[in-house]
């Protein structure tokens, strides 16, 4: 089976949300767990517009 | 014993995930690069929107002057009719996001306290993504008027800025355009607005880069 990136990236995110959702969750496994994806899964970009 | 049970619950909570990240990205064929149709692209080379998750819903902070609100509504509908379909929609006022933040919401801000320091700057929209899909788009307008002062309206008005056309260049980047790097005569994603220029609708070359996603 072969997965897209958007598929591979739903996977990594329900797994993410899994760990939040189990009941043994701690808050120290869920704070890695997000920082530990956050950095390697999202970006952002700002656009600035103007008369410089 | 406490400490070290939760110890142990969060190594193989953080050895868990980067199994798992290392079996998808494994899984995960090769794509090929995309041509950029003048969109931010993903690392791997794919271009950056919203793809079926529009239409986009954006919020109006209660910061920006009704007087504008229908310039919004303006901009909104030349990309809808554009395209031929909707995708950008206005959710409507808001005062439950005051402050621009990644908080999973889309919200167009108005603020006059925009610093001296970006004083050239006319609007900031940050966009966030993962993979391939955007998923918050925010827009910030400099609302100090020492700066910048705006128009809506038919006729120009001498030494202010049309908001129309510029919320039109920054819903483009809400979509995921990027400034057109080309020279392409009039189109809206210049990344220049003088006083009393109006760019209010797209040019073809803006239109067909927003159908290589939409």
């Amino acid at each position: 089976m072969s997965l897209t990136a958007a598929e591979a990236l739903t996977v990594t995110l329900q797994a993410r949300q899994s760990i939040y959702n189990a009941p043994n969750r701690t808050s120290e496994v869920i704070d890695a767990a997000l920082s530990l994806n956050r950095d390697e899964l999202e970006f952002d970009k700002k656009f600035q517009i103007g008369t410089f | 014993m406490a400490v070290f049970k939760r110890f142990q619950l969060k190594v193989w909570g953080i050895a868990a995930i980067m199994a798992l990240s290392l079996m998808v990205q494994a899984c995960a064929p090769q794509l090929s690069p995309q041509s950029s149709c003048n969109f931010v692209m993903s690392n791997e080379a794919q271009r950056v929107s919203w793809g079926a998750e529009a239409p986009v819903i954006l919020y109006v902070d209660s910061s920006v002057p009704s007087e504008f609100f229908g310039a919004i509504q303006a901009g909104v509908n030349t990309w809808n009719q554009s395209l031929g379909r909707e995708v950008l929609k206005i959710g409507g006022w808001s005062t439950a996001y005051p402050t621009e933040r990644q908080d999973g919401v889309n919200v167009i801000y108005f603020k006059r306290d925009w610093p001296e320091a970006s004083k050239d700057k006319q609007a900031v929209t940050t966009i966030h993504w993962a993979g391939d899909r955007i998923f918050e788009a925010d827009i910030s307008v400099n609302g100090n008027p020492s700066h910048y002062v705006y128009f809506w309206g038919p006729e120009p008005i001498p030494r202010r800025v049309d908001f129309e056309s510029l919320l039109l260049h920054e819903l483009g980047h809400v979509l995921g355009l990027d400034h057109s790097e080309v020279e392409v005569a009039g189109t809206v994603m210049a990344k220049k607005l003088m006083d009393t220029t109006t760019r209010r609708q797209p040019v073809a070359a803006d239109v067909d880069n927003l159908r290589c996603e939409y």
